[in-house]
């Protein structure tokens, strides 16, 4: 819990989402401090993408996305940085991975600019920070499944996002992949960022998130992931909506 | 030995030749830069679509009596205006939009090109390209769009690859996804109908689309796809109208199908070997040898 005077870093207020009829989140409410990484879990259609949609502006909603205590709006949220799935990506797109991550350089480089000096040391650095040095020029198309999911995390501390959204990036890797991704989600974590994670795997949730949060179109559980993900809590989750 | 030199000049003794030779290798230079992006977004059926309803364009100013030119840039661009139109509504698709409104435009043109028994002649033109008969203001427009064409993909090349790669991202971190599009639709209209008058409406398309997806099979980069793209967009046109002044051929149908042997040569030359899409699966599975 963040104390009276440090804001959140990320906050919802109410949040709803539907698509025409479809109802995918009602009155989702939650709050993840700086240096917090949350597992969001929930079956298929509980609304999990949707909320990181809306939290992102791609989707319409109702209800506020509150960023370090200030109201979003219709304004770009520079300050939050997606992570897509896998297959959300066209990653056979002739692009390098420091083209990729230059990307989230955008903010500060003026309209038709190349990046400057200072761009390529962020990119280099942020390139550095996950274990990717001497890959810049590799198209993406050419790296393994977590080496991509590690470029878009690049981009991710390139734009100096502190508050990151990463859709699912454990699915489809295998375990030692997926504990390395953990284990670079803890040090941006102990850096000050603020990390949601959507996820289907609830064993790895139990064994190495410290909050989950979970989804059935509305906040179901939230808290240790030990009670949030015991068998109440799975009914509550798991429930038809 | 054959006279190479000869048999490559020779068709370009007179004036008129070397305008279409110009005409040729300045779309076959713009037409590609462009293909790029559509070849990129899958977007091929729209590259036809929109030579397609260039024609109310030129049917409209052929009966107005204005530029036939800028007639068929105005009604590519018009196309655009109401693709952006149609696609502000979440459940039309854009395959669907790009069908619509292209058979909207082409029928309208059909209808006023029937109406008028004179005019039938003259638009075969467009429909087959007439490159031959290209004036010195033809090619004065035409250099004047496709320079255009060129400096607008070059100024936000950056952006549209953003946009083009990850658009929810480039959305996030304030590229404008929408006027991307936008833009490269209107470039779009601006390119096919450089190539009407070269190769005609039946088949821009081919330079748009074959040079760009020849370039994909040999280039790990957009900027290196884009150059080799023109370079060979350029050469096909410049075999092409060769071959065809010389074999007394359609230039248009040449072009496109000198075209189309650059990309079966570039299939077979770049075929993937057995077993070397597995490289990265393999990487998957033992991470610590991936890097």
């Amino acid at each position: 819990m963040h104390g009276v005077g440090d804001e959140p870093a990320l906050q919802t207020r109410g949040l709803d989402v539907s698509y025409g009829w479809v109802v995918a989140a009602r009155d989702v409410s939650l709050a993840v401090d700086p240096g917090e990484l949350v597992a969001l879990v929930g079956p298929n259609g509980a609304g999990k993408s949707s909320v990181l949609h809306a939290i992102l502006g791609h989707v319409a909603h109702s209800g506020d996305v509150v960023l370090h205590g200030r109201s979003c709006g219709r304004r770009h949220r520079t300050d939050v940085a997606f992570v897509p799935q896998r297959q959300a990506v066209e990653l056979d797109f002739p692009i390098t991975v420091a083209q990729v991550v230059a990307c989230g350089r955008r903010p500060f480089v003026r309209f038709a600019r190349r990046p400057g000096r200072e761009d390529r040391q962020a990119i280099a650095q942020a390139l550095s920070r996950v274990g990717l040095d001497g890959l810049e020029h590799r198209p993406i198309g050419e790296l393994s499944g977590g080496q991509a999911q590690r470029v878009f995390i690049a981009r991710a501390i390139a734009q100096q996002a502190d508050v990151l959204l990463l859709d699912e990036p454990l699915t489809g890797v295998d375990a030692p992949t997926a504990r390395s991704l953990l284990e670079l989600f803890c040090v941006l974590c102990d850096s000050g960022a603020a990390i949601v994670v959507t996820t289907h795997d609830l064993g790895l949730v139990r064994e190495r998130f410290g909050r989950c949060v979970a989804l059935n179109q509305t906040v179901v559980g939230d808290g240790d992931p030990r009670d949030v993900l015991g068998p109440a809590g799975l009914e509550r989750m798991l429930a038809h909506a | 030995m054959p006279d190479v030199t000869g048999w490559l000049t020779d068709p370009y003794a007179f004036d008129f030749m070397r305008r279409a030779l110009l005409a040729s290798l300045l779309v076959g230079a713009i037409a590609p830069l462009v293909g790029v992006w559509i070849v990129l977004r899958r977007l091929a059926y729209l590259g036809d679509a929109m030579s397609h309803a260039t024609l109310s364009g030129v049917a409209v100013a052929y009966l107005a009596g204005w530029s036939i030119t800028l007639g068929a840039v105005a009604a590519g661009l018009v196309m655009a205006a109401l693709m952006a139109l149609l696609a502000s509504h979440p459940r039309l698709q854009e395959d669907s939009i790009i069908g619509t409104v292209s058979v909207g435009l082409f029928a309208t043109a059909i209808i006023l090109i029937s109406s008028q028994d004179s005019i039938g002649v003259d638009l075969s033109h467009f429909l087959l390209g007439s490159v031959t008969t290209v004036t010195p203001a033809d090619l004065t427009l035409n250099a004047i769009l496709g320079g255009l064409a060129a400096l607008a993909i070059l100024v936000v090349f950056s952006d549209l690859r953003a946009a083009s790669f990850d658009p929810l991202h480039a959305g996030l971190v304030g590229i404008r996804v929408g006027a991307m599009r936008c833009a490269l639709y209107a470039t779009l209209a601006v390119t096919v109908v450089l190539a009407l008058q070269t190769v005609g409406l039946l088949v821009a398309v081919a330079l748009l689309v074959i040079p760009a997806a020849a370039a994909r099979l040999w280039t790990r980069t957009v900027a290196a796809m884009s150059m080799l793209a023109a370079a060979l967009g350029v050469t096909a046109c410049l075999a092409g109208l060769t071959l065809s002044l010389h074999a007394a051929s359609p230039p248009g149908a040449t072009i496109a199908l000198v075209a189309v042997a650059l990309l079966a040569g570039s299939f077979v030359a770049t075929r993937p070997r057995r077993g070397t899409r597995a490289a990265a699966h393999v990487a998957d599975l033992h991470p610590a040898n991936a890097s």
